[in-house]
Order: structure tokens, then C-alpha cells, then sequence
């Protein structure tokens, strides 16, 4: 086995790829050419880093949103006003401000684009 | 060699990012258990919650926004994984089938058992019809060449419970991509078994032959492939079908649908007069004795949910497939796709 067929294989099980795919690629690998190979290797690291984004956005909601709902819980289960729960309210000051600057940075990013000399 | 020592690096985050599902779905869970123990102490004032008046309204606004970002992120991860197998098909794509085929079958079949014939067969047959759509979606400047044989294997993926634990229902073009797909299987897999008893008999053995298999029939058997066609718009998905019917008629079939009268006729085995008159418009290559059929097989299968039969059985298959005549099932496919 050649050092592209052992990095794809390397690669392959835990890819998103179909399951399908992986079977077909698994079990074929010697009737592949070179230029296949390459070509999966690429897509195969793409996949890679597709999937550490889309896990550093989920990260990035599981650290926003779960110390929330464990408060929320407790406060529940002591029985207190759920309505004010300090995190509840910080929470919806900092989304404000966040969606905000979010705003503010759209209509700057529209500006800069409505007038092409400008870069920074 | 570097590209070994990056591989084995990237393979361990993917890893990570693939069991990281687990306390994600998690997340989610927890979401939801929350959400409800809220709903239950807010009472009626959850529901009463109006902008600017509630105390209620900041936290209704927090579940909103967590499922909001939640919708996104998925929908990302979705998108780049149905384009991740749109370019592996591409790379695939001409493979020879024998061989495709051949790679397929271990999962088709357990540990320590001889394929059967009929397995290879079917499982040729599933391959060469997604070969073709393939072809003629490109043909039709539909999908690049790949692109349509990516999207099944996305589609496969979804039916497996294994590989969709969270049950997700397919988008709405995926809906349409499966129904073209069934529509060239039926006619693909009836020109190999053109015998009505030789159709049911294959039918029965690949069940057979793949029940203790990872995946098998017994795969379209379960809530998640029920669950497939769940949610979405199916008016807009069925839209091609229902938009060869003209307005009155289209009218009165949404009446029928609307009011359960159909239903309860079906179930009962009275085929309505409107349904066999749309049928032969939507089939026009169907005679009025196949469509009646269909219409009473369709009935059957209706009425047999209260008895705990949720899925066709292999004859009630048999019959919806040479019902139709394969010209109707080729306009259905082309339709859909």
C-alpha cells in the first residue's frame, strides 16, 4: 500500500462521507488511478476541515447555551422565578450588543463595498 | 513522511469531531427536558407571552434563539456533507458496477454467509438505475456529472438508523430526488424480474437473504425511514404531479384530502370516483382496472396501520409496482427529477 492509499484510509473512516462511499472506496482502492486518489485525498481533507468548523460553532453554542440551562434547572427544581434568573437577563444584554455590532459591521462591510478604493 | 504524520493528525480531529455529536445531541436533549419543565411551571402564561409584556418573554426568547442557532449550524453541516458526496460522486462515478457492486455487498449480508444471487442482482440493479439518473440529470443540465449518485448516497446514509439517530427527516429536494429514484428502481428492477410471482419471490428472498444483515430490507421497515418524509412542504414536493391536474380537479382532490373522505373510503375499500379520475390524468398509461388497483393496494395499506401493520408487505410492493405502467413511472420519475 502506497503513502496516498494509507493517508486515505487513514482519513476515510471517520470523514463524513456516505457510508456507501466508504465501502466503495474501502474495497476498490486498487482499481483506482492515481489521479482518483489524489482527488479523493483532497476531498477528504476538505471534509476535515469542514467538520472542525462546523464543530467549533457547536462548541462555541454548547459553551453560550449550558451553563444557562443547568441554571435554569436549578433554579426550577429550588422552585425559584425563573423569569429572574440573573443569567437569563445578562444573556439577553450581551445578545443585543453582539447582534448590534453584528448590524453595525454589515452596514460598514455594504459601505466599503459601494466604494472599491477603499480597503481598510 | 509528512503526509502520514498530517493524516494521522487530521484523522484523530475528525475523530473527535464525530463523537462530538454525542454531547451535542446532548445539548439539545437537555434543551428540550428544560424547555418542557418551563412550559409546565409558566402554565398559561407561556403561551400568553406577547412582545414587550410577558416576564415570561426572556426566557420563550432564549429557547428561541438556541434553536435558532442550532438550525443554522446544522443546516451548514448538512450542506457541506451533501457537497462533500456530490464531489465523491463525481470522483466515483465510473467505477465499473460489477465491481461497485461487489464492494457493496458485505453490508448487505451477515458474517459467514454465502450472497445470495439475489442480493447481487437487486443490489446491481439499485447501482446501474442511480448510474443512470445520474447520467440523465446531467444530460438535462440538472446535477454535474456525480453529483446525483452523491446525493443518494447522503439519501442511503439518512435511511440507515445507525446513521441517523436523530431520526432527520430529508430536505424537500431530496424527497424528490428519492421518489425519481423508486420510480426508475420499479421499472429497472421489474425489466429484471418482469414475472408478477418472480417480482414478489425476489422481493421475499433479498428480505430473507439481508434480515440479521447491517442494512437491509428490514432497513425500510423502521420509524427512520418513515420519518424521511416527514416535515418540509409535501404539496410542494408532489407540486409537479398535482400541477398536471387541472383547477377543478386539483380543487376537489385538496377537498377530498382536506374533509378525510378519501381516506375513509380507502380504508374501507370503496375507490372514490375524483381519485380514479385524477389518477388518469396524473397516469394517463395506466387503464382504469390497474389504476383501480393501485387505488385499493394503496387503501389496503391505509387500513392496515390499525392493526399494527405500518409497512407494505412484499405483495401489496408487487402489486403498486405492476400497477402502473412503466411509461407513467418514467414520466413520474422525469417529473420528479
Amino acid at each position: 500500500m502506497n503513502s496516498i492509499e494509507s493517508a486515505i484510509l487513514d482519513l476515510l473512516e471517520a470523514s463524513s462521507l456516505p457510508g456507501i462511499y466508504k465501502l466503495m472506496i474501502k474495497n476498490l482502492m486498487g482499481q483506482m488511478s492515481r489521479e482518483q486518489k489524489e482527488e479523493l485525498l483532497k476531498i477528504l481533507f476538505a471534509d476535515q476541515n469542514n467538520m472542525q468548523e462546523i464543530k467549533k460553532k457547536k462548541m462555541a453554542i454548547y459553551r453560550k447555551y449550558e451553563p444557562l440551562f443547568d441554571s435554569m434547572l436549578e433554579d426550577l427544581d429550588q422552585g425559584k422565578d425563573v423569569t429572574l434568573n440573573p443569567m437569563i437577563l445578562s444573556f439577553f444584554k450581551t445578545d443585543q450588543e453582539q447582534k448590534k455590532s453584528e448590524k453595525t459591521n454589515l452596514k460598514l462591510d455594504a459601505l466599503k463595498s459601494s466604494i472599491p478604493d477603499i480597503t481598510n | 513522511m509528512w503526509i502520514i504524520d498530517t493524516v494521522k493528525s487530521a484523522a484523530e480531529n475528525i475523530k473527535e469531531a464525530i463523537t462530538s455529536k454525542g454531547w451535542f445531541s446532548g445539548l439539545k436533549e437537555k434543551a428540550s427536558n428544560t424547555l418542557n419543565k418551563v412550559k409546565t411551571r409558566a402554565g398559561k402564561a407561556w403561551d400568553a407571552v406577547k412582545e414587550g409584556g410577558s416576564p415570561w418573554e426572556k426566557v420563550k426568547g432564549v429557547f428561541k434563539a438556541f434553536f435558532s442557532d442550532v438550525e443554522k449550524v446544522e443546516t451548514e453541516e448538512e450542506k457541506k456533507k451533501t457537497e462533500t458526496a456530490k464531489e465523491t460522486g463525481a470522483v466515483l462515478k465510473n467505477m465499473d458496477s460489477t465491481a461497485a457492486t461487489g464492494a457493496l455487498l458485505p453490508a448487505l449480508t451477515g458474517k459467514d454467509i454465502e450472497v445470495p444471487a439475489v442480493v447481487n442482482e437487486v443490489v446491481g440493479v439499485a447501482y446501474d438505475t442511480a448510474k443512470t439518473l445520474d447520467t440523465d440529470r446531467k444530460n438535462t443540465k440538472q446535477a454535474k456529472d456525480g453529483e446525483t449518485m452523491g446525493v443518494l448516497a447522503r439519501i442511503a446514509d439518512k435511511i440507515d438508523p445507525k446513521k441517523n439517530p436523530d431520526k432527520k427527516a430529508l430536505s424537500d429536494d431530496e424527497k424528490k430526488l428519492a421518489f425519481s429514484y423508486g420510480s426508475k428502481f420499479a421499472i429497472a428492477l421489474k425489466a429484471k424480474y418482469p414475472d408478477k410471482n418472480d417480482f414478489k419471490k425476489a422481493l421475499d428472498d433479498f428480505s430473507k437473504a439481508t434480515e440479521n444483515a447491517p442494512v437491509g430490507f428490514h432497513t425500510f421497515q423502521t420509524d427512520t425511514f418513515k420519518g424521511l418524509f416527514k416535515g418540509g412542504s409535501m404539496l410542494d414536493v408532489f407540486a409537479p404531479v398535482i400541477n398536471k391536474l387541472g383547477f377543478i380537479e386539483k380543487g376537489k382532490i385538496l377537498a377530498g384530502l382536506a374533509s378525510g373522505g378519501f381516506l375513509s373510503d380507502l380504508k374501507s375499500g370503496k375507490v372514490p370516483e375524483t381519485l380514479l379520475e385524477a389518477t388518469g390524468t396524473i397516469l394517463p398509461n395506466t387503464s382504469e382496472a390497474q389504476r383501480t388497483d393501485l387505488l385499493k393496494t394503496a387503501g389496503q395499506i391505509l387500513a392496515q396501520r390499525h392493526i399494527g401493520l405500518n409497512f407494505p408487505t412484499n405483495e401489496q410492493l408487487t402489486n403498486i409496482v405492476f400497477a402502473v405502467d412503466n411509461k407513467d413511472l418514467e414520466e413520474l420519475s422525469n417529473l420528479f427529477a
